[in-house]
C-alpha cells in the first residue's frame, strides 16, 4: 500500500488493512505488568483518521508512536499519509513484530524506524530536540504500573515548571515533539490528566470516547471472554504562548555553557 | 535504523552524564535502500537534528570529512549536499552492529536494524 498522500482513505480501508496485524500472544503472565494491550484495528483506524483530518502537512511530519506494541498505530499513521513513524517499544519481542509489520506492510523502509527501549529510562539527549511533529500512542493504562501513563506523556510533552528548572537543571525531561500529542487513557483519569495538561501547558480535548476491549489474554483476570474498559482518545495541542518559554531557553543556555 | 533515529538517543545509563551523545556506532552490516529524494521534509528535519552529533557521526562512520561541522543555511540550496544527507538520513539503515556509550563503555546491540537501548537492573 502507499503510505504517503493517502489522506482519503476510508475508514473501512484502514480498518481491513490493519485488520490482520499481529495481536499480543496469550499466557506471557511475567508480561502483566506492561499491561499490553493490542489497539483493537476498528479503534485504531477511527483514531488516525482523526488525526488525519487534524493534523496539516501529515507527509511532512515525523510521528512517535510510544509503547507501540505490535504496532497497529504505527502502520495506521502510515496508512493515512504520516511521513515517517519512529515506534519505541519496551519488549524487544514486540519491537521486533512491529519492524516485520512495517516491513510486510509497506515497501519503503524510509518511512520508519523501531527502537527497544524503556520510555522510562528514555533521555533524549539534546535540549533543542523536538524531532517529533507529533505523537500517537495508546500507552499502558497505569493500573498495573502506576503512573506510567504520566511517564509516557511526559515524554512527549515538556515537563518544565519554574521550580523543577531552578532546583534540577539536570534532572530536566527535556521536550521530544513540537507539536500535538495524541493519547489513549482511562476515561476514569479525565479529570487528573486534565489538571496535567494545564500545568504543561496545553490544551486539553477528548476527541473520542471508546469502549476499549481488553481480550482475555490472562484468564486469571479477566474471566469473561471479553472485559471492556472506558477510554478516551486526548489531543494534547500546546498552547502559543507557553509562560516559561523564555525562562526555559536561558536556562537551556546555561546548561549549554556548562557542558 | 537510520541515523534520523540515532539522533534521539543517548546513553540512558545511571549516573552516565557525560561524552554519552552521540553513541558510536559500530557498523556490521548496512544496506542502503534508495527512497525518493524529497526536499521540503528534509528542510524541515534539520532545525530538530543535533547537528553536531550528526557531523560528528557521520565523520566517524564514513571517513567523510567533508560534512560541515555547523550547519550553514546557505547548504539547503545546495543540491548535492542535499542529496547527500538525504541519503545519510534517509536511505542509510543499519541492520546489525551496536551503539557505544564513549563515557562508561554500555554497548548497546542492533540486531536486525532494531537498536536495543534496555538496560540491566544495576544501570537503572
Amino acid at each position: 500500500m502507499q503510505g504517503k498522500g493517502g489522506k482519503q482513505i476510508k475508514l473501512k480501508h484502514i480498518e481491513s488493512f490493519l485488520s490482520d496485524l499481529d495481536n499480543f500472544e496469550k499466557g506471557e503472565f511475567s508480561k502483566l505488568k506492561l499491561e499490553q494491550h493490542m489497539t483493537p484495528p476498528n479503534v485504531a483506524a477511527l483514531c488516525v483518521s482523526i488525526v488525519a483530518e487534524i493534523e496539516e502537512n501529515l507527509e511532512d511530519q515525523i510521528v512517535g508512536d510510544f509503547g507501540c506494541g505490535t504496532g497497529m498505530l504505527s502502520c495506521g499513521m502510515i496508512c493515512v499519509g504520516a511521513g515517517q513513524v519512529i515506534g519505541l517499544e519496551l519488549d524487544s519481542k514486540y519491537a521486533q513484530i512491529t519492524l516485520d509489520t512495517l516491513e510486510d506492510k509497506f515497501d519503503d523502509p524510509s518511512m520508519y524506524d523501531v527502537i527497544n527501549i524503556n520510555i522510562k529510562h528514555w533521555q533524549p539527549p539534546t535540549l533543542n530536540g523536538k524531532l517529533f511533529d507529533t505523537v500517537v500512542m495508546n500507552p499502558p493504562f497505569g493500573t498495573k504500573d502506576e503512573g506510567i501513563d504520566v511517564v509516557f506523556l511526559e515524554k512527549a510533552f515538556c515537563k518544565y515548571n519554574l521550580k523543577q528548572i531552578k532546583n534540577h537543571i539536570s534532572n530536566l525531561i527535556k521536550e521530544t515533539c513540537s507539536g500535538n500529542v495524541y493519547s489513549m487513557h482511562k476515561s476514569s483519569t479525565r479529570k487528573f490528566l486534565q489538571k496535567k495538561a494545564e500545568q504543561c501547558g496545553y490544551e486539553f480535548t477528548v476527541l473520542q470516547e471508546i469502549k476499549f476491549p481488553l481480550p482475555k489474554r490472562f484468564n486469571k483476570y479477566h474471566k469473561k471472554e471479553v472485559a471492556y474498559t472506558e477510554v478516551d482518545f486526548i489531543l494534547f495541542k500546546p498552547k502559543q504562548t507557553i509562560p516559561q518559554t523564555e525562562v526555559q531557553k536561558n536556562e537551556e543556555k546555561k546548561v549549554n555553557v556548562q557542558e | 535504523m537510520r541515523l534520523l533515529s540515532h539522533n534521539l538517543l543517548q546513553c540512558n545509563v545511571k549516573n552516565c552524564k557525560s561524552n554519552n551523545f552521540p553513541l558510536k556506532i559500530q557498523v556490521d552490516k548496512s544496506n542502503i535502500i534508495n527512497c525518493e529524494f524529497r526536499k521540503e521534509p528534509l528542510v524541515k528535519l534539520i532545525p530538530k537534528l543535533d547537528w553536531n552529533a550528526l557531523a560528528i557521526t557521520v565523520h566517524n562512520l564514513a571517513n567523510n570529512k567533508e560534512f560541515p561541522e555547523k550547519f550553514n543555511p546557505a547548504l539547503l540550496d545546495d543540491l548535492k549536499f542535499m542529496q547527500d544527507l538525504h541519503r545519510i538520513l534517509m536511505e542509510t539503515h543499519i541492520i546489525e552492529g551496536a551503539l557505544i556509550c564513549e563515557g562508561c563503555n554500555k554497548r548497546y546491540p542492533i540486531k536486525n536494524g532494531i537498536p536495543n537501548m534496555i538496560l540491566n537492573d544495576e544501570e537503572v
